[in-house]
């Protein structure tokens, strides 16, 4: 069994708002990245960079779905690992962002970037939820 | 193969104001559980309700320094006992390190499974917390929802 994780979050603003809140750079820059080169549309190759890490990560984006879907690879711990986000509506307007994300070998190794990459992506929705809820920067002071 | 997972969040707060934003139930509602019958007190067991999880959860504290560590014990297993470690680092310019580990999962495949849902609440509570503190607002409320917990993690209504 290979591991995968999935993480997800509610967010109360309805699909599309999301969906832009990830593919557009400039959005994505208030509250995960520093800057991104280009907005995730289907086979784009962009950079996500951290300045205070001194780090610029490659990403090649898969299919995307306007308001719905978008996938990537990227390799955030020098190993190569998809990712599969979704925007589905849920009750009162609101949306379920979900990331799933993978895959790691079943052993003592693969836990370690099963549960980076865990942390990773819950606390990326967490401040994507606060940017578009209350518009501040979480990451700001940093976690992880 | 030892099943454990730590996660850590900075916090631009001093170390009392995290701290107390944790044992004190007042304080914790606002961002994490919905009520709990008393404070985190060292050898108290407390029942925490959550807003939408469909489960009252003993907790109990099986250590306590005050500003630096506490240790609980509660059902992270569901059908057996966890142990959540959570330490408070002070850092230059009145911040604080949180950290928070579990351990005690079974060495298999459900194990990793339960601990992995168990990393996603502590990223969300530490996080909630930071926002908390730092802002005043609950980044819990309107997070998850009875039906999707129990569509995504199959916890029913007891």
């Amino acid at each position: 069994m290979d591991l995968e994780t999935k993480v997800w979050l509610l967010v109360q603003k309805p699909p599309e708002q999301v969906f832009e809140a990830v593919a557009n750079p400039r959005q994505m820059s208030r509250y995960f990245i520093s800057a991104g080169s280009a907005t995730m549309t289907t086979g784009a190759q962009l950079a996500w960079t951290w300045a205070d890490k001194n780090l610029s990560l490659p990403v090649r984006v898969g299919a995307v779905e306007p308001g719905r879907r978008i996938e990537f690879t990227w390799a955030p711990a020098g190993r190569e690992t998809w990712v599969r986000m979704t925007f589905e509506p849920a009750a009162q307007g609101a949306t379920q962002v979900t990331v799933i994300a993978g895959d790691w070998p079943s052993d003592e190794a693969g836990m370690v970037p099963y549960f980076e990459q865990t942390q990773g992506w819950m606390h990326m929705l967490c401040c994507l939820k606060a940017y578009l809820e209350y518009g501040i920067d979480l990451r700001a002071g940093k976690a992880a | 193969m030892d099943v454990r997972f730590q996660v850590q969040t900075e916090i631009l707060r001093p170390v009392a104001a995290v701290f107390d934003a944790v044992v004190n139930p007042a304080k914790l509602s606002g961002y994490f559980i919905k009520s709990s019958t008393g404070p985190l007190v060292l050898g108290s067991t407390v029942i925490w309700k959550f807003p939408e999880f469909p489960v009252e959860t003993p907790v109990t504290v099986t250590a306590l320094e005050p500003n630096r560590r506490l240790v609980l014990t509660w059902s992270g297993g569901q059908t057996y006992d966890t142990q959540v470690e959570m330490t408070f680092e002070p850092l230059a310019a009145a911040r604080t390190l949180v950290k928070i580990a579990e351990t005690g999962w079974t060495p298999d495949e459900g194990g990793l499974k339960l601990a992995q849902g168990n990393c996603m609440g502590w990223t969300h509570m530490s996080t909630s917390l930071k926002a908390y503190v730092e802002f005043g607002i609950n980044l819990r409320a309107g997070a998850f929802s009875t039906e999707l917990i129990e569509k995504e993690m199959g916890l029913r209504a007891t």
